[in-house]
């Protein structure tokens, strides 16, 4: 019974609902500025 | 903090698209009913002239257009076009709000606490457009779901150079 239960709140679950994004990337890197980091200049 | 920003920012963009797709679907829909029921109409008049030669056929036409003339309005579709079509510009300012924060986060020129206090405001917001009422039905589709992944995905690497 408790299955039951558990597929008809899936089903409706599945109407006028909108999903997740299910592959969700870890964050890109957070840029760390050492000291002493020189900056490149680009050449004349 | 700043992972929560980012996973949220990344689930709106997704449910952005998806609503997005689930409107253009919608207005699809609607076309072809009218068009169908336009050319129904026009060529079943017009019909009355070859109606000898496939009687079968125009009564058929006839017949669909009369059904769908009849059903049409537990389809409501415009209604649902209108009210989406609010949301999806919703989503996209809110959206635009998300990238803002990312961007203040990530340059350091919020501190955790302005960070928390903008996200859950955010958040509330997105609470609100993600909610339909109930006279509003629709389904997302795996066809829709797969064209927002594909979009995500080229948003991520176009603007992140995050590529799965």
């Amino acid at each position: 019974m408790p299955n039951d239960k558990n597929k008809v709140e899936e089903s409706t679950k599945k109407y006028s609902t909108i999903p997740d994004y299910k592959h969700v990337p870890a964050p890109p890197k957070p840029k760390i500025e050492k000291e002493g980091d020189t900056k490149l200049e680009t050449p004349k | 903090m700043r992972d929560q920003v980012w996973r949220i920012m990344i689930n709106l963009r997704f449910k952005t698209y998806c609503l997005g797709l689930l409107v253009s679907k919608f207005q699809k829909n609607e076309r072809n009913i009218s068009i169908f029921l336009a050319v129904a109409s026009s060529t079943s008049i017009a019909a009355w002239a070859v109606w000898d030669v496939t009687p079968k056929l125009w009564a058929g036409i006839i017949a669909m257009s009369q059904i769908i003339t009849v059903i049409k309005p537990y389809f409501p579709f415009s209604k649902y076009i209108k009210e989406l079509n609010a949301k999806c510009l919703k989503a996209e300012l809110l959206m635009l709000e998300f990238e803002n924060l990312w961007h203040k986060t990530e340059s350091k020129k919020n501190t955790e606490d302005e960070t928390s206090e903008v996200f859950f405001k955010l958040r509330k917001e997105m609470t609100d457009v993600f909610s339909f009422g109930d006279d509003i039905i629709f389904e997302i589709g795996t066809s829709i779901e797969e064209r927002a992944n594909a979009k995500t995905k080229s948003y991520l690497f176009n603007n992140y150079g995050i590529e799965d």
